[in-house]
């Protein structure tokens, strides 16, 4: 895989080097990785004007990616306008604001990347640009120019930047799943959050038993709740992609009812909610989709001997829907899973 | 010049010398942790086998080995968890803020896959200060916890768990503007301000009502229940309760869910002696600043004499010094009151000590908070040396005075080297009180008992709600040792013959009366500008002068003391006729006291606006005109049904 620039660009960059060539710094090699969650390894790093860069990019993830430099700026105009494009595994954008990019890279995959950096300064925006990706999955190249602090830099994702202000929240390295009961937005104080591989994360409230939302990118920043005394809320790292409707998700008959939240128990390191609708225990385990594109809820309702109307929300459930609501019978009751996907943008 | 030095130093010497170390008695070190673990500990407790659990304030809880120096991580994710006890050597029930949590390790791994909700029957506003305390575990393995109140100084959330009910105020109109409704620490939903006992099952029943910050919470080895709570509004100083099913332990706002309050009776608007009549009486008060300013977990030694000469005796924690103090129980008349006193003061200790469990080799392990108010972090041991200090031991009342007991034999002692003092906290919902009634109570005799250790006194004035604080002057043991703790407080609720009439503790609200004397101004002649009149020259009705919130400027400040009636006045003599700026310059730590401005008796600002300043220490300005005229003038502060801030000048000056 060679490095691709476009014509405009290469004249320019040929026209620099034979004026400046003394001037030059070394080659930079670097290596660029994807990780779980829409994110890059490297949230940004630093060239001179002119320099000559070998990028290897890689695509440890389990989904595909690829790798755009643009013009200062022209980040989001480069991901708005590959929205609509069709699927294509070997795709090329052609757009004015591009200044290289590596081709779509299949899970495990690899690619060098060969380019000059360009000899203006300025800060360099790189980009996934897949559909759904560009909004989380980018960086920075600084060219000839010093960084701020990660905390600080707006030219990074905000989970980067989250990193750069917590380093060290416990005693153990970062994992997940992760579980922190924590005060969050949009749901009650006896709020849950959890973090799934794959860089989805949801927030399940203890208040009301139910799911309320999830999201893709980072986890969150606890530290506004953990500074002080507690008056703050834990802030969402990423983008929603789920929200629950108001009404209740499972309907037992057509009696008011009442929950209870009963705890939960660790399976394989993630909550299994335990709560009770009217006194009849219902187990809720959520999980990654292993393509990471959203989450999967495994209900379980052993004891259920009445028909079960579920409101799904925005989601797939193996019943039909009508007018939002899937009536499953008791034993389809029993055992059963809603799946939530990470929409694309519009 | 250099004999000045050296006597200084020969001083500083002797007086070290004399003090002795509390280190001679008490070692004190300091247990390293995980890296990285944030070491604010909500609790400790021995398990059967020996090992320490803890629980932090990222929700951790963490297993150490001390044979090992081994940490293993048992549970994280949980809550802001203030409190944890072991059922088993697997399985660990915590209080968090949502719900009291059982955490069982099933599969004996060492870490805990089931996280079992007890109960969490009690609501949730979101407002950061509703913590949840405890659990304290009787014989039969029932659980009490402890419920904050919301703090006034922050709103509830748009989402809240259970009823919401607040005075016929809805929850979106108290949402929006809180202030308008709470002014006080309150309880928006059940049961904040409660004690609740909850069974092993799950099963939650409100215990007592009347608490604001009930911190700590636990049995002693008499089965007796104990709750310590925080200075503030209606605690004129913090206080370590006796609690007993039913009774209501002083601060009101929780009565709203007893069952029987008027839906929308606002507690802020009924007379303190309504509530002074059913209320129960903290056993001991913790004077603040010379005790403790924000008391915590209580503890009953239970080493049988391995942790020193103090065996079945109350330990309490201190949040805002190195400190941990004694208890000294006394029954009289069927009631339970008793005495404090430093234990272990200093000496390595860590601040904020809030949080305490003894290993099974009668060692003290310590936990450290601070939440970002006064404390500190961190995990102590604190093992006795073997050596007895020479301390105050008990502390009883008599018909005439008080029985003393020491640890060792005193040495000669005369009356004068057992000064007494008495005053009093007053009973009101203004957020704490200035120690009332303060006078020097005379020794009358003195006699010393047969084994040399005891000691009774006889005082001049022995009446029933009063704190006596007895400072020991140059008290030592027969060997010359001298006494390690010094300063004692004894709270004086009922007299041997039953006697508890302290109509004192409460302000005459309604009626703008006070417990303090009226002050008559200082007639100030207006010279130059601007002009700075401190609090000192205004003349007081109702206000007490103050000065134990720092910041102030001059002598001190007035501390407006009932809800309305009351006033402070400044009487200025003016060259001529003009309109003056007028700068009060005032603290108020929460909700809005807004006073009437009134000159020469002529109403000319119906309701000033004090809002909050943050803290008591934090003062401010406010700003607003009048016209004097020429002679003499008063310029009067008087409050209007919401008491008022704590006042420190007036400045004046000419446009």
């Amino acid at each position: 895989m060679c490095g691709l620039l476009n014509n405009k660009m290469r004249s320019l960059t040929l026209a620099f080097l034979t004026l400046a060539l003394p001037l030059f710094a070394a080659p930079l090699k670097l290596t660029l990785s994807t990780v779980p969650g829409l994110q890059f390894d490297k949230p940004r790093f630093t060239a001179e004007p002119g320099q000559e860069i070998e990028l290897t990019f890689k695509n440890p993830d389990d989904m595909a990616h690829n790798l755009v430099f643009t013009k200062p700026g022209r980040r989001m105009a480069v991901v708005q306008a590959t929205i609509s494009l069709p699927p294509d595994p070997e795709r090329i954008i052609n757009h004015p604001a591009i200044l290289t990019q590596t081709p779509t890279l299949k899970p495990n995959a690899s690619a060098v990347l060969k380019f000059t950096a360009p000899k203006a300064k300025g800060i360099y925006p790189y980009v996934c640009t897949l559909p759904g990706h560009g909004l989380l999955m980018y960086g920075a190249m600084y060219v000839g120019k010093s960084m701020p602090d990660l905390a600080k830099d707006d030219h990074v994702p905000p989970m980067a930047r989250a990193k750069g202000a917590n380093t060290n929240l416990h005693a153990w390295p970062h994992r997940r799943p992760l579980m922190y009961r924590i005060f969050m937005p949009d749901a009650s104080p006896a709020a849950i959050a959890v973090a799934l591989p794959h860089g989805v994360s949801y927030c399940w409230d203890a208040g009301n038993c139910r799911l309320r939302y999830a999201w893709i990118g980072g986890f969150v920043d606890p530290m506004p709740v953990w500074r002080g005394n507690g008056n703050g809320l834990a802030k969402i790292i990423g983008n929603k992609f789920w929200t629950a409707p108001e009404t209740p998700p499972l309907q037992v008959g057509h009696a008011q009812q009442k929950a209870e939240f009963k705890g939960y128990r660790i399976i394989k390191g993630h909550p299994e909610f335990h709560y009770t609708l009217n006194g009849l225990d219902v187990y809720e385990h959520i999980t990654a989709l292993s393509d990471g594109t959203g989450i999967i809820r495994n209900f379980r309702i052993p004891r259920i001997d009445s028909p079960l109307s579920v409101t799904p929300g925005h989601g797939e459930i193996d019943a039909e829907i009508s007018k939002g609501v899937a009536v499953l019978s008791s034993n389809q009751a029993k055992a059963f899973t809603i799946t939530h996907r990470h929409q694309h943008e519009k | 010049m250099k004999n000045v030095l050296f006597s200084i130093g020969l001083l500083m010497f002797t007086a070290a010398t004399q003090a002795g170390s509390v280190n001679d008695y008490y070692k004190i070190e300091n247990i390293a942790a995980p890296k990285g673990l944030d070491l604010q500990i909500g609790g400790l407790t021995f398990l059967p086998d020996g090992r320490l659990a803890a629980c932090f304030h990222r929700g951790e809880v963490y297993i150490y080995t001390p044979k090992t120096l081994q940490w293993t991580l048992f549970a994280d994710g949980l809550h802001e968890p203030l409190g944890i006890v072991a059922e088993d050597n697997y399985t660990l029930v915590v209080m968090q803020r949502p719900e009291l949590t059982r955490l069982r390790d099933t599969d004996r791994d060492g870490s805990a896959d089931h996280y079992e909700t007890i109960s969490d029957r009690f609501g949730m506003t979101g407002n950061y200060h509703e913590f949840a305390f405890g659990p304290a575990r009787d014989k039969v393995g029932n659980y009490y916890v402890g419920l904050n109140l919301a703090s006034s100084g922050a709103s509830i959330r748009p989402e809240i768990r259970g009823e919401f009910r607040h005075y016929g105020i809805t929850r979106e109109q108290f949402y929006k503007n809180h202030r308008a409704g709470s002014g006080r620490m309150y309880s928006a939903t059940p049961f904040r301000g409660w004690i609740l006992k909850i069974a092993p099952n799950g099963k939650t029943t409100p215990f007592a009502p009347g608490f604001r910050s009930p911190n700590g919470i636990n049995f002693d080895s008499a089965n007796r229940l104990w709750v310590t709570d925080n200075q503030g509004d209606w605690l004129g100083t913090s206080k370590l309760f006796h609690v007993e099913e039913g009774n209501f332990y002083g601060h009101p706002a929780s009565l709203v869910w007893t069952g029987q309050w008027e839906v929308g009776r606002n507690p802020l608007k009924v007379p303190p002696a309504e509530f002074d009549a059913q209320r129960k009486r903290a056993a001991v008060l913790f004077p603040q600043g010379s005790m403790a300013n924000s008391p915590t977990q209580m503890l009953t030694d239970t080493t049988d004499g391995k942790f020193g000469p103090f065996a079945k005796q109350l330990l309490v924690g201190e949040m805002n010094r190195p400190r941990i103090l004694r208890i000294l129980v006394d029954e009289v008349a069927g009631q339970t009151q008793g005495a404090c006193l430093p234990f272990i003061d200093g000496g390595g200790l860590n601040r904020g000590m809030h949080r305490f469990a003894f290993a099974p080799d009668g060692s003290l392990w310590t936990g450290s908070t601070h939440l970002s108010w006064a404390g500190g972090s961190g995990l102590q041991r604190i093992t006795w040396t073997g050596k007895t200090p020479m301390e105050l031991a008990g502390m009883k009342l008599t018909e005439r005075g008080f029985d003393l007991t020491f640890t060792h034999p005193l040495g000669n002692v005369e009356a004068t080297q057992f000064e007494f003092q008495r005053y009093y906290y007053k009973y009101h919902q203004s957020y704490g009180s200035p120690q009332l009634g303060k006078e020097t109570i005379g020794v009358t005799a003195l006699k010393v008992g047969k084994t040399g250790k005891t000691i009774s006194i006889a005082l001049d004035k022995l009446n029933p709600g009063y704190v006596y604080q007895l400072t020991l002057k140059s008290v030592t043991a027969k060997d010359k040792t001298p006494a390690l703790n010094t300063l004692v407080c004894y709270t004086l609720n009922t007299l041997t013959n039953g006697d508890d009439k302290a109509p004192h503790l409460i302000a005459d609200s309604s009626s703008g009366g006070s417990t303090s004397k009226p002050v008559k101004a200082q007639p100030v002649k207006l010279t130059s500008y601007p002009q700075v009149l401190d609090a000192a020259l205004a003349g007081r009705q109702g206000p007490s002068f103050d000065k134990r919130n720092g910041g102030f400027s001059g002598k001190g400040y007035a501390d407006f003391n009932g809800q309305s009636g009351e006033h402070l006045e400044w009487i200025v003599n003016a060259h001529e006729a003009a309109t003056y700026q007028l700068a009060f310059r005032y603290a108020l730590a929460g909700g809005n006291r807004p006073l009437a401005l009134k000159i020469n008796g002529k109403l000319v600002q119906k309701s000033l606006p004090f809002n909050d300043t943050g803290d008591w220490t934090s003062w401010k300005d406010l700003i607003t005109d009048a016209t004097l005229q020429k002679g003499e003038n008063q310029i009067r502060l008087e409050s209007i049904g919401a008491s008022g801030p704590n006042v420190d000048r007036l400045t004046l000056d000419r446009h």
